[in-house]
Protein backbone atom coordinates (compact mmCIF):
# COMPACT_ATOMS: atom_id res chain seq x y z
CA UNK A 1 0.00 0.00 0.00
CA UNK A 2 1.06 3.39 -1.06
CA UNK A 3 2.03 5.26 2.49
CA UNK A 4 2.67 2.33 4.70
CA UNK A 5 6.34 3.50 5.06
CA UNK A 6 5.31 6.48 5.90
CA UNK A 7 2.58 5.84 8.37
CA UNK A 8 5.06 3.32 9.68
CA UNK A 9 7.37 5.89 10.61
CA UNK A 10 4.61 8.15 12.40
CA UNK A 11 3.48 5.61 14.75
CA UNK A 12 7.76 5.45 15.72
CA UNK A 13 7.60 9.10 16.31
CA UNK A 14 4.40 8.71 17.82
CA UNK A 15 5.46 6.02 20.47
CA UNK A 16 8.51 8.04 21.33
CA UNK A 17 6.47 11.58 21.65
CA UNK A 18 3.44 9.76 23.85
CA UNK A 19 6.54 7.35 25.86
CA UNK A 20 8.17 10.53 27.15
CA UNK A 21 5.45 11.28 28.83
CA UNK A 22 5.46 8.15 30.54
CA UNK A 23 8.56 6.92 31.02
CA UNK A 24 12.35 8.66 31.75
CA UNK A 25 14.20 6.59 29.41
CA UNK A 26 12.78 8.38 26.45
CA UNK A 27 12.96 11.92 27.90
CA UNK A 28 16.58 12.83 27.26
CA UNK A 29 16.71 16.41 27.19
CA UNK A 30 17.63 18.65 30.04
CA UNK A 31 16.03 22.23 31.06
CA UNK A 32 19.22 23.55 31.12
CA UNK A 33 20.41 26.53 32.80
CA UNK A 34 17.63 25.49 35.68
CA UNK A 35 18.43 21.50 35.33
CA UNK A 36 22.23 20.25 35.05
CA UNK A 37 23.74 16.72 33.96
CA UNK A 38 26.23 15.51 36.66
CA UNK A 39 29.99 16.13 35.43
CA UNK A 40 32.01 13.19 35.11
CA UNK A 41 34.81 12.98 37.67
CA UNK A 42 37.57 13.62 35.29
CA UNK A 43 35.85 16.11 32.45
CA UNK A 44 38.64 18.27 31.54
CA UNK A 45 37.56 21.73 29.38
CA UNK A 46 40.56 24.25 30.03
CA UNK A 47 44.17 24.41 32.12
CA UNK A 48 44.72 26.45 34.69
CA UNK A 49 47.48 27.09 37.03
CA UNK A 50 47.86 25.84 40.38
CA UNK A 51 49.16 28.15 42.89
CA UNK A 52 49.60 27.32 46.95
CA UNK A 53 48.91 29.51 50.06
CA UNK A 54 46.54 32.62 49.89
CA UNK A 55 48.35 34.64 47.41
CA UNK A 56 48.35 33.30 44.18
CA UNK A 57 50.85 36.09 42.69
CA UNK A 58 53.51 34.36 45.25
CA UNK A 59 52.17 30.70 45.32
CA UNK A 60 52.10 30.23 41.45
CA UNK A 61 54.13 26.76 40.96
CA UNK A 62 54.71 27.89 37.75
CA UNK A 63 58.80 28.18 37.36
CA UNK A 64 58.14 29.39 33.66
CA UNK A 65 60.22 26.58 31.93
CA UNK A 66 58.09 27.20 28.62
CA UNK A 67 57.84 22.75 27.97
CA UNK A 68 54.14 23.19 27.55
CA UNK A 69 54.80 26.38 25.34
CA UNK A 70 56.74 24.39 23.55
CA UNK A 71 54.54 21.11 23.18
CA UNK A 72 51.30 22.84 22.92
CA UNK A 73 50.05 21.67 19.68
CA UNK A 74 48.00 24.69 18.41
CA UNK A 75 50.64 26.82 20.23
CA UNK A 76 48.03 29.17 22.29
CA UNK A 77 50.15 29.29 25.86
CA UNK A 78 52.13 32.65 25.32
CA UNK A 79 54.92 32.77 28.93
CA UNK A 80 57.26 35.61 29.40
CA UNK A 81 59.87 34.29 31.87
CA UNK A 82 60.84 37.12 34.84
CA UNK A 83 64.02 38.62 34.77
CA UNK A 84 64.37 38.26 38.83
CA UNK A 85 64.48 34.72 40.61
CA UNK A 86 62.59 34.46 43.61
CA UNK A 87 61.53 31.32 46.23
CA UNK A 88 59.71 28.71 45.25
CA UNK A 89 57.82 26.27 47.60
CA UNK A 90 60.50 23.44 47.38
CA UNK A 91 62.46 26.83 49.18
CA UNK A 92 64.86 26.84 46.05
CA UNK A 93 65.16 29.84 43.85
CA UNK A 94 63.49 29.73 40.81
CA UNK A 95 62.10 31.85 38.00
CA UNK A 96 58.07 32.94 37.71
CA UNK A 97 56.41 33.28 34.92
CA UNK A 98 55.87 37.17 34.29
CA UNK A 99 53.22 36.82 31.56
CA UNK A 100 51.60 33.85 31.38
CA UNK A 101 48.18 33.70 28.76
CA UNK A 102 46.15 31.10 27.50
CA UNK A 103 44.03 31.68 24.51
CA UNK A 104 41.30 29.42 24.70
CA UNK A 105 39.31 30.10 21.72
CA UNK A 106 42.49 28.17 20.09
CA UNK A 107 42.88 25.57 22.92
CA UNK A 108 41.84 22.32 22.41
CA UNK A 109 41.54 20.80 25.84
CA UNK A 110 44.12 18.36 25.00
CA UNK A 111 46.10 18.15 28.36
CA UNK A 112 49.36 17.75 26.95
CA UNK A 113 50.51 20.59 28.90
CA UNK A 114 49.54 19.30 32.19
CA UNK A 115 51.27 15.38 30.94
CA UNK A 116 54.62 17.34 29.98
CA UNK A 117 54.15 20.13 33.16
CA UNK A 118 57.20 18.85 35.92
CA UNK A 119 56.35 20.75 38.18
CA UNK A 120 52.29 20.03 38.52
CA UNK A 121 51.78 23.53 37.96
CA UNK A 122 49.35 23.29 34.99
CA UNK A 123 46.02 21.59 35.51
CA UNK A 124 42.93 21.44 33.66
CA UNK A 125 39.72 22.78 35.46
CA UNK A 126 36.12 21.60 34.65
CA UNK A 127 34.09 24.79 34.05
CA UNK A 128 32.56 24.95 30.87
CA UNK A 129 30.41 28.26 31.18
CA UNK A 130 32.60 30.90 29.44
CA UNK A 131 30.85 32.74 27.11
CA UNK A 132 31.53 35.72 26.76
CA UNK A 133 30.53 38.85 25.13
CA UNK A 134 33.92 39.93 23.82
CA UNK A 135 35.55 37.99 20.87
CA UNK A 136 39.19 38.17 20.95
CA UNK A 137 40.36 40.23 24.20
CA UNK A 138 37.84 37.81 26.35
CA UNK A 139 38.90 34.45 25.61
CA UNK A 140 42.71 34.93 26.20
CA UNK A 141 43.07 34.38 29.54
CA UNK A 142 45.70 36.50 31.94
CA UNK A 143 47.54 35.04 34.91
CA UNK A 144 45.39 36.56 37.53
CA UNK A 145 42.44 34.61 35.67
CA UNK A 146 44.25 31.31 35.28
CA UNK A 147 45.63 31.28 38.96
CA UNK A 148 43.19 28.89 41.09
CA UNK A 149 44.02 27.36 44.54
CA UNK A 150 45.09 24.17 45.03
CA UNK A 151 41.91 23.41 46.78
CA UNK A 152 40.03 24.40 43.92
CA UNK A 153 42.07 21.61 42.35
CA UNK A 154 41.47 18.94 44.91
CA UNK A 155 37.84 19.92 44.65
CA UNK A 156 37.95 19.49 40.81
CA UNK A 157 40.33 16.48 40.39
CA UNK A 158 40.02 14.84 43.71
CA UNK A 159 42.17 11.90 43.20
CA UNK A 160 44.74 13.84 40.98
CA UNK A 161 45.01 16.34 42.91
CA UNK A 162 46.14 13.56 45.96
CA UNK A 163 48.39 12.28 43.50
CA UNK A 164 49.94 15.39 42.65
CA UNK A 165 50.13 16.54 46.32
CA UNK A 166 51.64 13.07 47.04
CA UNK A 167 54.38 13.82 44.80
CA UNK A 168 55.10 17.15 45.52
CA UNK A 169 55.24 16.44 49.17
CA UNK A 170 57.99 13.67 47.77
CA UNK A 171 59.66 16.23 46.03
CA UNK A 172 59.79 18.62 49.20
CA UNK A 173 61.48 15.93 51.04
CA UNK A 174 63.66 14.90 48.71
CA UNK A 175 64.93 18.78 48.25
CA UNK A 176 65.19 18.93 52.43
CA UNK A 177 67.24 15.79 52.44
CA UNK A 178 69.36 16.89 50.13
CA UNK A 179 69.88 20.32 52.03
CA UNK A 180 70.62 18.38 55.43
CA UNK A 181 72.98 16.04 53.38
CA UNK A 182 74.53 18.95 52.29
CA UNK A 183 74.99 20.84 54.85
CA UNK A 184 76.05 17.58 57.13
CA UNK A 185 78.91 17.29 53.86
CA UNK A 186 79.65 21.09 54.13
CA UNK A 187 79.90 20.63 57.93
CA UNK A 188 82.57 17.69 57.16
CA UNK A 189 84.34 19.67 55.09
CA UNK A 190 84.88 22.13 57.71
CA UNK A 191 85.80 19.86 60.01
CA UNK A 192 88.08 18.36 57.68
CA UNK A 193 89.82 21.64 56.96
CA UNK A 194 89.94 22.13 60.77
CA UNK A 195 92.01 19.08 61.35
CA UNK A 196 95.50 18.98 59.58
CA UNK A 197 95.91 17.55 56.21
CA UNK A 198 96.60 13.94 57.51
CA UNK A 199 95.77 12.11 53.75
CA UNK A 200 96.89 13.61 50.72
CA UNK A 201 94.25 14.56 48.16
CA UNK A 202 95.11 12.25 45.48
CA UNK A 203 95.92 14.63 42.30
CA UNK A 204 94.09 14.02 39.12
CA UNK A 205 97.18 12.50 37.57
CA UNK A 206 97.03 9.30 40.18
CA UNK A 207 93.28 9.52 40.02
CA UNK A 208 93.00 8.19 36.30
CA UNK B 1 19.72 11.53 4.92
CA UNK B 2 18.80 15.07 6.39
CA UNK B 3 19.77 16.58 3.38
CA UNK B 4 16.22 14.80 2.23
CA UNK B 5 14.13 16.55 4.75
CA UNK B 6 14.12 14.40 7.34
CA UNK B 7 15.95 16.42 9.18
CA UNK B 8 13.63 16.34 12.24
CA UNK B 9 13.18 13.54 13.79
CA UNK B 10 15.51 10.55 12.86
CA UNK B 11 18.50 13.47 13.16
CA UNK B 12 17.17 14.09 16.92
CA UNK B 13 16.83 10.18 17.05
CA UNK B 14 20.38 9.78 16.52
CA UNK B 15 21.97 12.74 18.46
CA UNK B 16 19.85 10.76 22.02
CA UNK B 17 22.06 7.56 20.76
CA UNK B 18 25.49 9.76 19.98
CA UNK B 19 24.88 11.33 23.02
CA UNK B 20 24.91 7.98 25.58
CA UNK B 21 28.11 7.27 23.19
CA UNK B 22 29.72 10.66 23.75
CA UNK B 23 29.03 10.10 27.39
CA UNK B 24 31.28 7.27 27.53
CA UNK B 25 34.13 8.88 25.98
CA UNK B 26 33.65 11.65 28.50
CA UNK B 27 33.89 8.91 31.45
CA UNK B 28 36.61 7.36 30.41
CA UNK B 29 39.32 10.27 28.84
CA UNK B 30 37.96 13.52 29.99
CA UNK B 31 36.65 15.16 27.22
CA UNK B 32 33.83 14.67 24.11
CA UNK B 33 35.57 14.95 20.79
CA UNK B 34 39.33 15.72 21.44
CA UNK B 35 39.85 12.30 23.40
CA UNK B 36 43.84 12.43 23.14
CA UNK B 37 43.51 8.77 24.95
CA UNK B 38 45.41 6.78 22.45
CA UNK B 39 49.32 6.59 23.55
CA UNK B 40 52.18 4.93 21.42
CA UNK B 41 52.31 1.42 23.19
CA UNK B 42 49.11 1.83 25.08
CA UNK B 43 46.27 4.44 26.29
CA UNK B 44 46.64 7.17 29.13
CA UNK B 45 44.28 5.72 31.63
CA UNK B 46 42.31 2.68 32.87
CA UNK B 47 38.87 2.12 33.00
CA UNK B 48 36.55 4.01 35.44
CA UNK B 49 34.56 1.72 37.72
CA UNK B 50 31.19 0.67 36.29
CA UNK B 51 32.60 1.57 32.41
CA UNK B 52 32.76 -1.89 31.13
CA UNK B 53 29.32 -1.93 32.31
CA UNK B 54 27.75 0.79 30.51
CA UNK B 55 29.55 0.54 27.42
CA UNK B 56 27.79 -3.24 27.20
CA UNK B 57 24.47 -1.48 28.24
CA UNK B 58 24.92 1.29 25.34
CA UNK B 59 25.84 -1.67 23.32
CA UNK B 60 23.10 -4.59 24.03
CA UNK B 61 20.64 -1.66 23.36
CA UNK B 62 21.67 -0.48 20.34
CA UNK B 63 20.28 -2.35 18.18
CA UNK B 64 16.91 -1.23 19.09
CA UNK B 65 17.64 2.13 17.56
CA UNK B 66 18.53 1.10 15.19
CA UNK B 67 15.48 -0.27 14.47
CA UNK B 68 13.64 2.48 14.89
CA UNK B 69 15.70 4.45 12.55
CA UNK B 70 14.91 2.16 9.75
CA UNK B 71 11.03 1.90 10.65
CA UNK B 72 11.20 5.63 10.17
CA UNK B 73 13.35 5.89 7.16
CA UNK B 74 14.00 2.54 5.06
CA UNK B 75 10.14 2.02 4.03
CA UNK B 76 9.11 5.52 3.64
CA UNK B 77 7.88 6.28 0.25
CA UNK B 78 9.19 9.32 -0.14
CA UNK B 79 13.14 8.56 0.79
CA UNK B 80 12.85 5.57 -2.16
CA UNK B 81 11.23 7.69 -4.11
CA UNK B 82 13.61 10.08 -3.99
CA UNK B 83 17.12 8.17 -3.63
CA UNK B 84 16.58 5.20 -5.60
CA UNK B 85 18.08 5.07 -9.14
CA UNK B 86 19.81 8.72 -7.96
CA UNK B 87 23.59 9.20 -8.28
CA UNK B 88 24.29 5.56 -8.94
CA UNK B 89 28.12 5.18 -8.94
CA UNK B 90 29.45 2.16 -11.26
CA UNK B 91 31.67 0.04 -10.03
CA UNK B 92 34.68 0.73 -12.54
CA UNK B 93 34.40 4.62 -11.80
CA UNK B 94 34.87 3.94 -8.06
CA UNK B 95 37.53 2.07 -8.48
CA UNK B 96 39.10 4.07 -11.02
CA UNK B 97 38.94 6.82 -8.91
CA UNK B 98 39.80 5.71 -6.27
CA UNK B 99 36.95 6.19 -3.57
CA UNK B 100 36.95 4.24 -0.82
CA UNK B 101 34.60 2.68 2.30
CA UNK B 102 30.54 2.39 2.00
CA UNK B 103 30.39 4.62 -1.01
CA UNK B 104 32.58 2.22 -2.69
CA UNK B 105 30.99 -1.11 -0.99
CA UNK B 106 27.44 0.25 -2.51
CA UNK B 107 29.01 0.12 -5.60
CA UNK B 108 29.19 -3.69 -5.21
CA UNK B 109 33.14 -3.82 -4.45
CA UNK B 110 34.41 -6.20 -1.79
CA UNK B 111 37.06 -4.11 -0.40
CA UNK B 112 37.13 -3.21 3.12
CA UNK B 113 41.06 -2.81 4.92
CA UNK B 114 39.75 -4.46 7.88
CA UNK B 115 39.41 -8.08 5.65
CA UNK B 116 42.20 -7.16 3.39
CA UNK B 117 45.15 -6.16 5.79
CA UNK B 118 43.52 -7.64 8.82
CA UNK B 119 45.24 -4.72 11.20
CA UNK B 120 44.78 -4.66 14.85
CA UNK B 121 43.20 -7.80 16.26
CA UNK B 122 40.11 -7.65 13.71
CA UNK B 123 41.31 -11.00 12.83
CA UNK B 124 39.87 -12.14 16.01
CA UNK B 125 35.94 -10.62 15.30
CA UNK B 126 34.24 -12.50 12.72
CA UNK B 127 31.69 -10.15 10.67
CA UNK B 128 30.39 -9.44 7.55
CA UNK B 129 31.07 -6.83 4.68
CA UNK B 130 27.75 -5.76 3.45
CA UNK B 131 27.94 -4.89 -0.39
CA UNK B 132 25.41 -3.21 -2.28
CA UNK B 133 23.93 -3.73 -5.80
CA UNK B 134 23.32 -1.06 -7.68
CA UNK B 135 25.43 1.76 -6.17
CA UNK B 136 22.84 4.45 -5.75
CA UNK B 137 21.91 6.79 -2.68
CA UNK B 138 19.58 4.13 -1.26
CA UNK B 139 22.59 1.68 -0.88
CA UNK B 140 24.99 4.10 0.33
CA UNK B 141 22.35 4.62 3.17
CA UNK B 142 21.33 1.27 3.44
CA UNK B 143 25.30 0.11 3.65
CA UNK B 144 25.71 2.79 6.58
CA UNK B 145 22.32 1.12 8.35
CA UNK B 146 24.08 -2.57 7.93
CA UNK B 147 27.57 -1.58 8.64
CA UNK B 148 26.23 -0.48 11.94
CA UNK B 149 24.39 -3.75 12.44
CA UNK B 150 28.30 -5.16 11.80
CA UNK B 151 29.76 -2.66 14.05
CA UNK B 152 27.70 -3.71 17.48
CA UNK B 153 28.59 -7.53 16.02
CA UNK B 154 31.97 -6.51 16.46
CA UNK B 155 32.07 -4.52 19.83
CA UNK B 156 30.24 -7.50 21.63
CA UNK B 157 32.73 -9.76 20.70
CA UNK B 158 35.45 -6.99 21.71
CA UNK B 159 33.75 -6.41 24.89
CA UNK B 160 33.76 -9.95 25.70
CA UNK B 161 37.05 -10.72 25.86
CA UNK B 162 38.90 -7.53 26.45
CA UNK B 163 41.35 -8.73 28.69
CA UNK B 164 42.41 -7.22 32.56
CA UNK B 165 46.09 -5.91 32.72
CA UNK B 166 48.44 -2.89 32.37
CA UNK B 167 47.23 -0.34 29.92
CA UNK B 168 50.53 0.84 28.92
CA UNK B 169 53.54 -0.75 27.94
CA UNK B 170 56.27 0.96 30.39
CA UNK B 171 59.56 0.92 27.85
CA UNK B 172 57.53 3.13 25.05
CA UNK B 173 58.92 6.56 24.66
CA UNK B 174 55.92 9.34 24.54
CA UNK B 175 57.81 11.92 22.79
CA UNK B 176 60.95 13.02 21.67
CA UNK B 177 62.03 10.11 19.73
CA UNK B 178 63.51 9.71 16.58
CA UNK B 179 62.70 7.61 14.29
CA UNK B 180 65.12 5.76 11.65
CA UNK B 181 65.60 7.22 8.03
CA UNK B 182 62.71 5.79 5.75
CA UNK B 183 59.29 6.23 5.28
CA UNK B 184 55.99 4.24 6.42
CA UNK B 185 52.36 4.13 5.26
CA UNK B 186 49.79 3.30 7.60
CA UNK B 187 45.89 2.96 6.76
CA UNK B 188 43.13 1.65 8.80
CA UNK B 189 39.00 1.76 7.93
CA UNK B 190 37.44 4.89 9.21
CA UNK B 191 33.48 5.51 9.22
CA UNK B 192 34.69 7.32 5.38
CA UNK B 193 37.03 5.13 3.81
CA UNK B 194 40.43 4.59 3.81
CA UNK B 195 42.13 6.74 6.62
CA UNK B 196 46.15 6.73 5.44
CA UNK B 197 49.22 8.65 6.84
CA UNK B 198 51.83 8.09 4.93
CA UNK B 199 55.37 9.24 6.86
CA UNK B 200 58.66 10.38 5.36
CA UNK B 201 61.62 10.64 8.73
CA UNK B 202 65.17 11.45 8.05
CA UNK B 203 66.54 10.76 11.04
CA UNK B 204 65.76 13.93 12.89
CA UNK B 205 63.11 14.48 15.86
CA UNK B 206 60.30 16.04 13.39
CA UNK B 207 58.96 14.25 9.95
CA UNK B 208 60.53 14.87 7.03
CA UNK B 209 57.17 14.85 4.96
CA UNK B 210 53.58 13.92 6.52
CA UNK B 211 50.66 13.51 4.79
CA UNK B 212 46.90 12.58 5.23
CA UNK B 213 45.39 10.25 3.03
CA UNK B 214 41.84 11.55 3.42
CA UNK B 215 38.52 9.73 2.88
CA UNK B 216 36.47 12.57 2.28
CA UNK B 217 38.21 14.58 0.40
CA UNK B 218 38.62 10.94 -2.37
CA UNK B 219 35.43 10.15 -1.96
CA UNK B 220 34.08 13.65 -3.38
CA UNK B 221 35.98 13.37 -6.97
CA UNK B 222 33.22 11.68 -7.75
CA UNK B 223 30.62 13.46 -6.85
CA UNK B 224 29.81 15.46 -10.55
CA UNK B 225 29.97 12.26 -11.99
CA UNK B 226 27.07 10.96 -10.26
CA UNK B 227 25.18 14.33 -10.40
CA UNK B 228 25.29 14.43 -14.03
CA UNK B 229 22.06 13.35 -15.66
CA UNK B 230 20.08 14.20 -12.30
CA UNK B 231 18.21 17.24 -11.34
CA UNK B 232 19.71 19.63 -9.23
CA UNK B 233 17.41 18.94 -6.13
CA UNK B 234 19.01 15.33 -6.39
CA UNK B 235 22.99 16.75 -6.23
CA UNK B 236 22.04 17.65 -2.37
CA UNK B 237 20.75 14.26 -2.17
CA UNK B 238 23.85 12.46 -3.10
CA UNK B 239 26.38 15.14 -1.78
CA UNK B 240 24.51 13.83 1.61
CA UNK B 241 24.99 10.11 0.46
CA UNK B 242 28.53 10.83 0.07
CA UNK B 243 29.21 12.11 3.86
CA UNK B 244 31.57 14.23 4.03
CA UNK B 245 33.45 15.83 6.87
CA UNK B 246 34.30 19.26 5.72
CA UNK B 247 37.62 19.23 7.99
CA UNK B 248 39.20 16.39 5.79
CA UNK B 249 37.81 18.71 2.39
CA UNK B 250 39.48 21.74 3.63
CA UNK B 251 42.72 21.38 2.25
Amino acid sequence: MLGEGIIKGMVETARNCLGSYVSKDRLTTLQYPEERAPQFPNARQFPFLVYDGDDWEKGLRCVSCQICEKECPPKCIYIVKSKDKRVDYKGQQQFYPATFNIDISVCMSCQICVEVCPFESIKMDNEFELSNTDRFGGLLVHKNQLAKSNDHYRKVHPQDAAESDAALAAEVAKVQAKAKADAEAKAKAAAAKAAPAATPQPSPAAAK
Amino acid sequence: MQDMGALGTPLMYAFREREKIIDLFEALTGARMMCNYMRFGGCRVDFPEGWLAAAQKVVDEFPKFLDEYESLLSSNEIIIARSQGVGILSQELAVNAGVTGPVLRAAGVNYDIRKVDKYGIYDRFSFRVPLGDHGDTYDRYMIRMLEMRESIKILQQALKDIPAGPIIDPKAKLRGFRPKAGEAYGRIEAPKGELGFYLISDGGPNPFRYRVRPPSFINLTVLEDMCLGNTIADAVIILGSVDIVLGEVDR
